[in-house]
């Protein structure tokens, strides 16, 4: 008996202080994919980048990301709250989007400056991940994989072209480009070959000029790789990719805003080039389905992505079941630029009249002034609209027009024209003639505060008979300090590079 | 061992009559009524000899010649010993004991005698325990224990408190204790256990007591032990009580009149045009009253008075034909109940010498006061100790409990279906039914059925297309529990001196909650309904090996552990999510037509520890201990796997020397110290060392989305405890325990906020603060009268404490920095508040002022006055939300069969952000009520006010600033009960051997700086919508055999 207790208890301690293996902490966490297996699983086959790129769109329609609050559903709410800033749309409530309209939303404790900022430095950071996949000694061969970097270096500009001009006056008081005026950080992937110390100096407020340099810089890169002179081009697998179209076209955007004429007219050409505009009809489908001929990038929403509430639909359209259709913010158009639309126009047919339309079902819609542009769908899966080809056409006739060529001006709108309002028929068009183009076909969808910031223009909701909200019946010149936004808190906490005195106003 | 194994025997076979032998018989009384006590054990000192008493109190036994003294225990009485001195009788009477664990401690891997313990402990016992009618254990513990601070985010029937021991201990990580139930760390809900199964909860503060469990008792222990039974006859006993749940803390004073609402809306309006759109200040009148409530308010709630007359546009005032209302519901009154509480217990303990048996079931039902709030627990356990043999012991011990909590809408957040904002927020205008606009008549379905108005139809402006009581009605938030909570063990006394033993425990928590948004109105209308459901399942594995070894030579006695410890958790869960519930009243899946979405995965978590203990003990006057504990995590990566966390400590009695023995003063005095260190790998991550990605889908192919930044050098966060203090009781009456502690947290794990342009996510897991609590707690219970019939007894506790931060992150400026809402510097606290100054209105125009600190180019300050906080300076006020000193204090009334006990829980000090108060204080918008106060507000004839004027969407009316910092003192009055207990003589006749019947309430009173606030939600100051606390009275009854 004794022996066997000995024994027993021997056998027991011997067992229970063996150590563990290491097995034994190599525990089970299938929640998340880790950084090690993922480059692993692109290492063996290279397609699994698809999977960091679609991490971009899906980046570009995530709901709260900075904080959880409806406006916050990245790219597009930024776009909405910069057109709230502005004349075009009224509202017949305060509600979300309200302190945007009010020009109140610019500080740097704001929601509004952390969310814009988080929305596209993030989707640098994403660009740099991919970009880092690829060696700094020599471009990509392969078409699949030119595409995977052309489209990282397009969406990098394309987060420096908006963030640059939120955070900055793009035009000085004389309507030349700022390239001296405070900028924002620039991040690099290390392809980009800069040494920390380059790194570190340039994560500060460098100029505007060098913020377009490093676009410009990344735009030729995205070109080269996707429109290459030589070897196969990439094909996109669906309009929710960047190909070299879109490319062109936020080249076309960038020399705009830039001023450089010539080359916005060249890229906005390549980019509408193969892409046909669509006609009355297909101007009532509601803004909302990524097939749309004329549509050249988007994002196509289905269950797993949309967002609800917190979506564009849910502010921007009046007949759904969200903050516009329950007409808690119903957005309208303002009166004035409702009356210059003429009759003939068929985009006039996309708002309600002043005296609203009672034949609709939905709160929201029956409203005076009220737009029915943008659609709805059952499950809120509408697809939202980036790029257009008309926006291609008027970026094409605004840069000739810029250059004193009201005639070619003419003749590049008329392509457009002939869609939209079939007695138009101008011969000569100034700049103001195509931003009245501008207003009237992009109404709605990201356009009308940057381009007022562009033109150097403001905002005057005061005149007589004007349908604003009551107590925001605003007037705010250009440049006025509420055009743009403070460098977040966060921010300013966290990167020594920016000092108080490198704040904006 | 062979002597031991003889006498063993000789015990077991009833070999007795060794010697000469003298028979002596008694009975035994019970000092409090006289009543005989039955089966109060007997032994002979000095030997092994014992016996019972019978049903009548008597007992004989026969006592070896050389023995003189016998020594009586029974539960619930002070152990007696008494001197026989020749007498053949030897009647006695026992005295009832207020704390009948005091003796012993329960610690980490076993048990010690109290007067041997160099730690630091609390004991919480059942007696105390059973009083409280919490359904969650943790909510028992405010005020009751020095050291231990408890706040509360929920008064939901069934939820949780948070548990701080001697302060906060981290940031990121867990500052929850560890809780150990019966030896094993417990890794579910302390809902899923009733009070009436436990026998003691002791919490263990310093290093002494805590490092041997090493890997997580950074932030203290809490040890639950479970009743067991005992090994004499068999004892059942039944306990029931029925009560009224009700709400604790009131709401704020909010404006219930809707006259007074719509004059100071009109106000609000009118200066929104005159100061906000600059119209003139009498038109500014006219349009308010023209439109306040078709272009604003949108309801009139009066009859027979239109829309644009409700408000005199001049003087501002209500028009006096507004009498009569078309609806009166009130959403202070209407959305609450009072909740019926009902718990009963029965218990039966038993056993003879080679088994001790105990088992139980209970049952719960605490239904809160809002509707569909409750709690439910079915509970049952089954313990069972053998002997095997001579040397083997083994026991299992299996609990199991079926929790269902029902809690819609009661988040902290602001949700606008919380209903504790919702019916705080909303302006006293709006209906909670729908009624129609003109004619005030309610409006129903068209099969009778009761019809919310969520503020479409006439297009409400606060809270558009919601109610948070219609959403209650209609929707469901359910969360079932089944827990499984199994232990085993097995003792093998090797030598004498030597045992072994081997736990094996496993517990299982399995979960399946339901989360259903109504199809009827609401969010989840335009998608038919929206349904989430999650399931999941916890497996808790703890397995150890312990050899002790505790040899004794002359006065020198020694104790060596050596223990190996390995714990796995594993977590299992399935989530899917579904839209357009076909029947609303069919919360299921299969009545849902639209997938949404669908998720499982699994997480896992390893621990591995080895462990040794050394106590040393002369002459039980001078006590050492010493502890060394290596353990592994498998959250960190390999190379930072393991830590290693040590104690020493020591302690004197100096009761036990000469000097002291006689002077008949003092009765027991104890120094002790202690020093030691302690881990916490509790981060809430389960591998902290890899970038991790989150997939999601885009068109059916994989997205990949940053989730969570690694960091391969994160390690183990470690506390370092010093403790010094003494235990005394004197005078057989007074007992004073106090301890001096330092708790030093080192290289605290935290989420690092990284600039935003490095993208999302913005912060980076390090370890890089130090932090340090240093305070003093005491506990003092003094039994003022002790006579047979009457027993009182007072008793206090108390704790002081600092927190400073003792290091900065080393990216930070040393001067300290800005965290959010606090200021974090050297030698400032965790959660010092960094806000704007305050410095009221001014009188001229009503505006809010605050400071602006500016600096010219020789650094000298001056202070402006500015209207707005963006351009005002934010300063550190040097305030925080950490008390000066809070516990409790009770007292205790025996008289006659009589009990009385008040139990106290207080705080002093710290200061609290009322954030809720602030949105109730606001320039006025979206159709949101005011605080009362806001009728004190600047107005062109009351200029000298510190309430800024009323103005319509102004955002710069109630910007937080140190206006909203308030004190965090409270008084509550935690528990109040009053019983009967039957005299012994009388209960015996019935059959019976105890019987008590008894009235208590809970939470009965309390009292803060402003009505309405409760400043026990949140360690970091912080408020919420939260459920808010329960006031609880019942009568009960408890019956013993």
């Amino acid at each position: 008996m004794k022996k066997f207790i000995y024994i027993v208890t021997i056998a027991l301690s011997v067992f229970g202080f063996a150590s563990c293996s290491e097995d034994f902490f190599d525990t089970e966490y299938t929640t998340y994919l880790s950084s090690d297996k993922a480059a692993k699983l692109v290492s063996e086959d290279p397609s699994f980048l698809d999977s960091y790129i679609n991490g971009e769109y899906s980046w570009m329609v995530q709901y709260a990301t900075a904080q959880s609050a409806h406006d916050d559903f990245s790219h597009m709410s930024v776009g909405l709250s910069m057109d709230m800033m502005g004349e075009d749309i009224s509202i017949n409530a305060f509600h979300w989007f309200g302190y945007d309209y009010a020009h109140d939303n610019h500080e740097y404790t704001y929601r509004r400056t952390l969310v814009d900022w988080t929305v596209y430095y993030t989707i640098i950071a994403k660009a740099n991940e991919i970009i880092d996949f690829f060696s700094p000694e020599e471009d990509p061969t392969t078409a699949a994989a030119r595409g995977y970097l052309g489209q990282a270096y397009t969406l990098r500009a394309f987060a420096y072209y908006y963030l640059i001009q939120l955070y900055q006056h793009p035009v000085t008081a004389s309507g030349t480009p700022n390239l001296d005026g405070k900028g924002i950080p620039l991040v690099y992937a290390s392809r980009d070959g800069y040494t920390a110390e380059e790194q570190d100096a340039r994560s500060g407020r460098n100029t505007v000029g060098m913020v377009y340099e490093q676009i410009e810089s990344d735009l030729d890169k995205a070109i080269a790789l996707l429109d290459p002179t030589d070897g196969e081009t990439y094909i996109r697998p669906a309009k929710i990719y960047v190909d070299k179209n879109v490319a062109y076209g936020i080249a076309a955007r960038y020399y705009l805003l830039s001023q450089q004429w010539d080359k916005a007219v060249t890229a906005a050409q390549k980019a509408y080039a193969g892409y046909s505009l669509m006609g009355a009809s297909g101007l009532k489908d509601g803004f909302m389905d990524i097939t749309n001929p004329e549509w050249m990038w988007g994002f196509d929403h289905s269950t797993e992505t949309q967002t609800t509430y917190a979506s564009f639909f849910s502010h921007i359209s009046s007949i759904t079941g969200g903050y516009g259709g329950l007409a808690y913010s119903t957005k309208l158009i303002d009166k004035k630029l409702y009356d210059q639309i003429p009759n003939s126009d068929y985009r006039k047919a996309l708002f309600n009249g002043p005296a609203g339309n009672s034949a609709q079902s939905s709160a929201g819609a029956k409203l005076p002034y009220a737009n029915v542009k943008f659609g709805w769908l059952a499950g809120w899966v509408m697809d939202y609209v980036y790029m257009r080809a008309a926006e291609m056409y008027l970026i094409e006739a605004e840069a000739l027009a810029h250059q004193g060529n009201g005639t070619a001006a003419a003749a590049a709108l008329s392509k457009l024209m002939v869609n939209r309002d079939p007695s138009w028929s101008a011969s000569s068009v100034t700049v103001e003639d195509v931003y009245q183009q501008r207003r009237i076909e992009l109404w709605g969808e990201g356009f009308n505060g940057y381009d007022l910031k562009r033109l150097n223009k403001g905002i005057d909701r005061t005149y007589e008979g004007n349908n604003h909200l009551a107590g925001y019946k605003l007037k705010f010149a250009a440049l006025d300090k509420t055009w743009i936004y403070q460098i977040p808190n966060r921010e300013m906490q966290e990167n020594p590079k920016i000092t108080e005195e490198d704040q904006n106003e | 061992m062979k002597k031991f194994l003889l006498l063993t025997l000789s015990v077991m076979m009833g070999f007795t009559a060794l010697f000469a032998q003298q028979k002596v018989t008694g009975t035994v009384t019970s000092a409090e009524d006289n009543a005989t006590l039955p089966y109060v054990t007997v032994v002979v000192d000095g030997t092994t000899i014992t016996t019972q008493t019978d049903l009548d109190g008597v007992y004989s036994i026969n006592v070896p010649a050389g023995s003189n003294a016998l020594t009586f225990t029974y539960v619930g009485m002070e152990t007696l010993a008494v001197q026989i001195n020749n007498r053949s009788v030897v009647d006695v009477q026992m005295m009832p004991s207020a704390a009948m664990l005091q003796d012993i401690v329960v610690v980490g891997y076993g048990v010690t005698r109290k007067s041997s313990f160099v730690g630091s402990a609390s004991v919480m016992n059942n007696e105390k325990l059973e009083k409280m009618q919490s359904s969650n254990l943790s909510k028992s513990l405010e005020g009751a224990v020095a050291g231990v601070q408890i706040t509360s985010s929920s008064g939901t029937p069934g939820s949780g408190a948070n548990i701080y021991v001697r302060g906060i201990g981290s940031i990121s990580a867990s500052q929850s204790p560890l809780i150990v139930v019966d030896g094993v760390p417990y890794e579910g809900s302390l809902n899923s256990i009733p009070a009436q199964d436990i026998e003691s909860m002791t919490i263990l503060k310093d290093a002494a007591a805590n490092s041997i469990y090493g890997a997580r008792g950074s932030n203290g222990v809490i040890v639950i032990t479970t009743k067991q039974g005992s090994a004499d006859k068999v004892r059942v006993s039944f306990e029931g009580r029925v009560g009224i749940n009700d709400r604790a803390v009131p709401a704020y004073n909010i404006i219930s009149d809707a006259g007074e609402y719509y004059e100071m809306s009109w106000e609000g309006m009118r200066n929104q045009m005159h100061y906000g759109a600059g119209m003139d200040y009498v038109a500014s009148g006219y349009y308010a009253s023209a439109n306040m409530i078709d272009g604003y308010l949108k309801y009139n709630v009066f009859k027979g008075v239109d829309n644009a007359d409700l408000i005199d546009p001049v003087t501002g005032k209500l028009s006096p034909n507004a009498t009569s209302k078309k609806w009166d519901d009130n959403w202070m009154t209407d959305v609450f109940r009072k909740g019926i509480r009902q718990e009963y217990s029965v218990s039966a303990s038993g056993g003879s010498e080679n088994t001790k048996a105990y088992a139980s079931v209970s049952y719960l039902n605490d239904k809160g006061y809002v509707e569909k709030s409750g709690f439910t627990r079915i509970a049952a356990r089954a313990k069972v100790d053998q002997n095997i043999g001579k040397f083997i012991k083994v026991g299992f011990n299996v609990a199991y409990s079926n929790t269902v909590q029902d809690q819609f809408n009661t988040s902290v957040s602001s949700n606008y279906s919380n209903l504790f904002m919702f019916s705080q927020m909303i302006a006293p205008i709006y209906p909670i039914y729908l009624y129609n606009m003109e004619t005030g008549a309610q409006q129903f379905g068209t099969d009778g059925s009761v019809l919310y108005d969520w503020g479409n139809e006439y297009q409400r402006p606060y809270s558009s297309n919601s109610n948070a009581y219609g959403q209650l009605m209609t929707s469901k938030y359910s969360t079932v529990y089944d827990n499984v909570s199994s232990r085993t063990f097995v003792d093998i006394n090797i030598l004498k001196d030597l045992k072994f033993t081997a736990n094996v425990a496993y517990d299982v928590f399995n979960r399946r909650q339901v989360e259903n948004y109504t199809n009827v109105g609401g969010d989840a209308l335009s998608v038919g309904g929206r349904g989430y459901l999650t399931t999941s399942r916890t497996g808790a594995l703890n397995i150890n090996q312990l050899l002790n070894y505790s040899p004794s030579f002359g006065d020198h006695s020694f104790n060596l552990l050596l223990g190996h410890e390995t714990k796995n958790d594993t977590y299992n869960y399935l989530y899917g999510h579904m839209t357009n519930f076909v029947d609303n009243d069919n919360k299921d899946f299969a009545n849902a037509t639209m997938y949404q979405d669908l998720t499982s995965y699994t997480t896992e978590y390893s621990l591995e520890g080895y462990f040794g203990r050394l106590e040393y003990n002369y002459s039980n006057k001078y006590y050492l201990s010493g502890s060394y504990r290596r353990d592994g995590s498998s959250r960190f990566a390999p190379e930072n796997r393991w830590g290693s966390f040590w104690s020493v400590g020591a302690s004197w009695r100096l009761d036990q020397e000469g000097f002291l023995r006689s002077s008949g003063v003092i009765d027991q005095l104890k120094l002790k110290a202690s020093y030691g260190t302690q881990g916490n790998d509790n981060i809430g991550m389960t591998k902290v060392y890899n970038d991790l990605y989150e997939i999601s889908r885009v068109d059916g192919e994989a997205s990949l989305t940053k989730y969570f930044r690694g960091n391969r050098d994160v390690t183990w966060e470690k506390s370092a405890n010093f403790n010094a203090g003494f235990e005394a009781s004197l005078f057989d009456r007074l007992s004073v325990n106090a301890d001096f502690f330092i708790k030093e947290t080192k290289d605290m794990i935290y989420y690092r906020p990284l600039a935003p342009s490095q993208g999302s996510p913005s912060s980076l897991l390090v370890n890089d603060i130090d932090m340090k609590n240093t305070g003093v707690e005491f506990e003092i219970s003094a039994d003022l009268i002790k006579t047979k019939n009457i027993r009182w007894n007072l008793s206090l506790n108390g704790t002081y404490y600092k927190n400073e931060l003792t290091k900065l992150p080393s990216d930070k400026d040393p001067n300290g920095y800005q965290a959010g809402s606090y200021w974090r510097k050297l030698g400032g606290t965790l959660y010092n508040w960094y806000t704007y100054e305050w410095v009221g209105v001014d009188p001229t125009n009503g505006l809010p002022q605050y400071n602006k600190y500016v600096k010219d180019d020789d650094g000298n300050e001056t202070i402006e006055i500015v209207n707005k906080t963006s351009d005002a300076t934010l300063r550190d006020t040097g305030k925080s939300p950490f008390p000066d000193f809070y516990g409790g204090f009770s007292t205790t009334l025996n008289m006659y069969g009589f009990d009385l006990s008040a139990v106290f829980a207080y705080q002093i000090g710290g200061y609290i952000m009322d954030s809720y108060y602030q949105a109730l204080m606001s320039g006025g918008g979206e159709g949101e009520n005011w605080h009362t106060d806001i009728f004190n507000r600047w107005t062109p004839t009351n200029t000298i006010t510190d309430v800024p004027r009323v103005q319509k969407e102004s955002q710069v009316m109630n910007e937080t600033s140190t206006r909203f910092l308030t004190s965090a003192s409270y008084l509550n009055l935690r528990n109040l009960t009053l019983g009967y207990t039957l005299p012994k003589n009388l209960t015996k006749k019935l059959g019976l051997s105890n019987l008590r019947v008894y009235l208590v309430g809970d939470n009965l009173w309390y009292k803060s700086a402003r009505k309405g606030l409760d400043t026990r939600q949140d360690i970091a100051g912080t408020t919420g919508y939260i459920y808010s606390a329960l006031r609880t009275y019942s009568v009960g009854l408890t019956i013993a055999f």
